[in-house]
C-alpha cells in the first residue's frame, strides 16, 4: 500500500491574497501566498493544493505568472487549479512545471471536457475537485464549482463514479459545510466513497487535529488527507502560523506503528 | 527613482585602530591615535547599562527585572509581559527567559511576508512551551511590499525600517490592546551595540519614513498601518503605562551559548547568520547593503565583540576577508527577492549599482526628536545607551 500523502491546502483569492474561508464564505487574510508556498516547500510537504477560488467567478484562469512563481521557488509536488475552463491552460500550467491541474467548475456543463484533457494530458495530471453541499438529506450531493442555490449539487456516489469512469486520476472532495471548522472529518462518507472508486481520494475540509487523520485513517485507507487551517494556525487557535513538521513526524511515527501491527 | 549626488562626505578610507569600524559609516570620527567614536562610546557609555562593565554586579539584576514585572502586573490582564518573536536568537532566548522566571507571556509573531521555514518552526517549538500564549499579526502583503519598493528606491541603506517599526507597531498594538504594560525586547547591546546611525536610521521618525514613501509617488496612508510615531510612542509610555524592557542587558548575554542552549532545550534550529532567520533581512545584511553602500554588519557586531573581548581584531579582519554573501547562493536569492518584490532579476541588479543616499539627503527629525529624547530622559533620570 502506498503511503498516504499529508497535502497541505492554500486557498488564493482574486487579488492573489492568501485567505483561509470559512464554510467557504468568510475569508481570513493570511499574507503572500508565493512566501507560504516558499515556507511550506522548507517544511517539504508532500504535496501542495492551490486554488484560485474567485478565478471562475470573474472569468478567468489562474494567473500563470503566479502560478510561474510558485513552481520555480518551491521544489514540492504542486496541484494547481481555478479557472480551468480548456485544454490550453491545462497545457499552459503542465508546462510551468505543475505535476497535476484541478478541474471544477468548467465540469459543470458535463464531463467531456475531462475526458478530453484526460486522454490528450494524461489521467495522472488531473485532479477533480468535487465540494460537498450538504449531507443533510441522507443522501450527500455534491457539485462542481462553489455551492449556491443555482448549483445544488447531484448526489455524490454517482457523480464520482462518473469523474472516474470520464478519466479522472484523482478526486479531492472538498466538505464545504466544515470548511475551517476544524471538527473533524465526515469519516463514514469519506469511507464510503473510497469503497465505491479506484482512483485515489483525497479528504479535504475540516480536519483541526491529529486524532481526526488518525481516526480518518483508521476508518479507511485513502490516499490523501489535505488540510487548510490546520497547516495554517497554531494548534487551537485562529492564529497564523505556518506549520507542517510536527504533524508530518508525527505521521511518520503513526504509519511506523500500523505498519508493525499489520505485519 | 532620484539620481541626484548624496551630501554624505567624501572621504578616505580609514579603519579604527581598536576595533573594526571604518569610513563605510561617512560620519565616524578619529580621535588623533586612530580610535573611532562607535567604539568610545559603546565602551564609555553602552557597556554601563550592562552587567558587561562590571560582572561582578550581575547578581540577581534579571530576578529583579522579572519580580517588578510581575508585581506591576494590573488586575483583570492576563499577560506580563509582551515579546515579539521572530525565531530568531535574541527574542527565542528572550522568551525562554520569561517562560523560565514564570511570567505570563503573549508571544506575537509579526508576519511581514518574509519568513522562513526554520524561522516559523522555531516560533512554533517557542510558542508550544507553557505558560506562552500566541498571536500573530500578518501584515497586508501588498502595502508592505509598496513600501519596501520605495525605501529600495529611495536609495537609502534603511530598507528594514518598514520591518524594524512595524514590528515596534504590532507589539505596542497588542500591548494596548490587552492592557499589557511591559514589552520584552530581545535588543541587546553585546551584540548591537555598534551600529552608526547612517546604516540603520531611527525608524521612529516618522517624518522621514513618510517623505521616503511619498517619494515614490505613494499616498502616506499606506504606511499608517506599520507607523509608531514618536507621539504614538509618549502616548503608550504615558498614558497607557507601557515600557520596554531589555532583559537580555541585564545579564552577560552571550549569543553563541544562547543558541546552544536553544537548540539543546527546546529544538530549535539554528539558520546561519545573525538575523538570517528573514529571507529579506539576509538579503538585506549580506546582499544589498555591502553591494549598493559597502556596508558590512558583520563590522559592528564583530567590533562589539572586540570591545567584549570575545574576539582579536586580527581574527575580525581575518573573518572579515570573506565576502558577507559566501556561503550563500546569491543569484537565487536575488531572484527571490526580484519576483517578491516585482522586479526583474536584472532591474533589482541595476538598482543595486545606483549610487548611495543617506537618511540626510530626505527630510528628517533627527534634531528635534534627538531634543525630545534627552528631555524625556532627563525627566525621567535615564541613561542614553542608544544612538538615539
Amino acid at each position: 500500500m502506498l503511503r498516504p500523502r499529508l497535502i497541505a491546502s492554500l486557498l488564493v483569492d482574486q487579488q492573489l491574497h492568501l485567505v483561509k474561508t470559512n464554510r467557504f464564505h468568510e475569508r481570513h487574510y493570511l499574507g503572500d501566498p508565493l512566501n507560504a508556498a516558499y515556507v511550506f516547500s522548507g517544511f517539504e510537504v508532500d504535496e501542495l493544493l492551490i486554488l484560485a477560488i474567485d478565478a471562475t467567478a470573474h472569468g478567468h484562469c489562474v494567473p500563470l505568472s503566479f502560478v510561474e512563481s510558485i513552481a520555480r521557488f518551491t521544489s514540492v509536488p504542486l496541484c494547481v487549479g481555478g479557472g480551468l475552463a480548456n485544454l490550453n491552460h491545462i497545457h499552459e500550467l503542465l508546462a510551468l512545471g505543475v505535476e497535476k491541474v484541478a478541474l471544477s467548475s468548467a465540469l459543470c456543463s458535463g464531463l467531456n471536457f475531462l475526458e478530453h484533457a484526460s486522454q490528450q494530458f494524461g489521467s495522472s495530471t488531473i485532479t477533480v475537485v468535487l465540494n460537498l453541499c450538504s449531507n443533510a438529506a441522507g443522501e450527500p450531493l455534491a457539485c462542481f464549482g462553489r455551492p449556491s442555490p443555482s448549483n445544488p449539487g447531484q448526489p455524490l456516489f454517482t457523480l464520482a463514479r462518473d469523474c472516474q469512469l470520464a478519466g479522472a486520476g484523482e478526486l479531492v472532495l472538498y466538505d464545504s459545510t466544515r470548511d475551517g471548522s476544524r471538527l473533524g472529518f465526515d469519516i463514514p462518507l469519506f469511507a464510503a466513497l473510497n469503497d465505491q472508486l479506484t482512483i485515489p481520494l483525497v479528504a479535504l475540509g475540516g480536519c483541526g487535529s491529529h486524532a481526526h487523520i488518525q481516526d480518518l485513517l483508521r476508518a479507511t485507507s485513502i490516499s490523501g488527507v489535505a488540510a487548510g487551517s490546520l497547516f495554517a494556525y497554531a494548534p487551537w487557535s485562529q492564529q497564523v502560523l505556518f506549520n507542517y513538521p510536527l504533524t508530518s513526524h508525527w505521521f511518520t511515527s503513526l504509519l511506523a506503528s500500523q505498519r508493525e501491527l499489520y505485519t | 527613482m532620484r539620481h541626484s549626488f548624496s551630501n554624505a562626505p567624501q572621504r578616505l578610507y580609514q579603519i579604527c585602530q581598536r576595533c573594526v569600524m571604518d569610513t563605510t559609516d561617512p560620519w565616524i570620527q578619529f580621535t588623533h591615535n586612530g580610535i573611532c567614536n562607535h567604539c568610545i562610546d559603546f565602551l564609555a557609555n553602552r557597556l554601563v547599562v550592562t552587567p558587561y562593565a562590571d560582572s561582578a554586579k550581575q547578581g540577581d539584576r534579571l530576578e529583579r527585572m522579572f519580580e517588578n514585572i510581575r508585581r506591576s502586573r494590573p488586575y483583570g490582564v492576563n499577560h506580563d509581559v509582551v515579546i515579539g518573536v521572530s525565531g530568531g536568537v535574541d527574542s527565542s532566548k528572550t522568551a525562554l527567559l520569561a517562560q523560565q522566571a514564570g511570567l505570563k507571556v503573549l508571544a506575537v509573531h509579526m508576519d511581514n511576508g518574509w519568513d522562513t521555514p526554520i524561522a516559523l518552526q522555531n516560533v512554533f517549538r517557542v510558542v508550544a512551551l507553557s505558560g506562552i500564549d500566541y498571536e500573530a499579526e500578518v501584515l497586508h502583503w501588498r502595502h508592505f511590499k509598496a513600501v519596501q519598493r520605495a525605501f529600495i528606491s529611495a536609495g537609502v541603506p534603511d530598507i528594514e525600517l518598514p520591518t524594524d517599526v512595524a514590528i515596534m507597531a504590532v507589539l505596542h498594538r497588542a500591548a494596548r490592546r490587552h492592557g499589557i504594560r511591559t514589552i520584552l525586547s530581545g535588543g541587546n547591546i553585546s551584540n548591537e551595540g555598534i551600529l552608526p546611525v547612517s546604516w540603520m536610521y531611527n525608524p521612529r521618525d516618522s517624518r522621514f519614513a513618510e517623505a521616503v514613501v511619498q517619494r515614490s509617488g505613494l499616498n502616506r496612508g499606506i504606511y499608517a498601518p506599520f507607523r509608531l510615531g514618536f507621539r504614538q510612542e509618549m502616548r503608550d509610555r504615558l498614558w497607557h503605562g507601557i515600557r520596554t524592557l531589555y532583559p537580555l542587558n541585564q545579564f552577560c548575554y552571550d549569543k553563541e551559548e544562547a543558541r546552544c542552549e536553544l537548540i539543546n532545550s527546546i529544538g530549535w534550529q539554528s539558520y546561519g547568520g545573525k538575523h538570517c532567520e528573514s529571507t529579506f533581512t539576509r538579503f538585506c545584511q549580506l546582499i544589498y547593503h555591502p553591494i549598493r553602500f559597502g556596508i558590512d554588519f558583520r563590522r559592528g557586531y564583530l567590533s562589539a565583540d572586540i570591545c567584549l573581548g570575545r574576539i582579536t581584531r586580527n581574527k575580525a579582519l581575518k573573518e572579515l576577508e570573506d565576502a558577507p554573501w559566501s556561503n550563500l547562493n546569491v543569484h537565487r536569492d536575488i531572484a527571490f527577492i526580484a519576483r517578491k518584490l516585482d522586479y526583474r532579476p536584472d532591474e533589482l541588479k541595476a538598482i543595486m549599482a545606483l549610487p548611495p543616499l543617506w537618511y540626510t539627503d530626505y527630510p528628517n527629525r533627527r534634531r528635534l526628536l534627538s531634543i525630545a529624547y534627552n528631555t524625556y530622559r532627563i525627566l525621567t533620570g535615564r541613561r542614553k545607551a542608544s544612538n538615539f
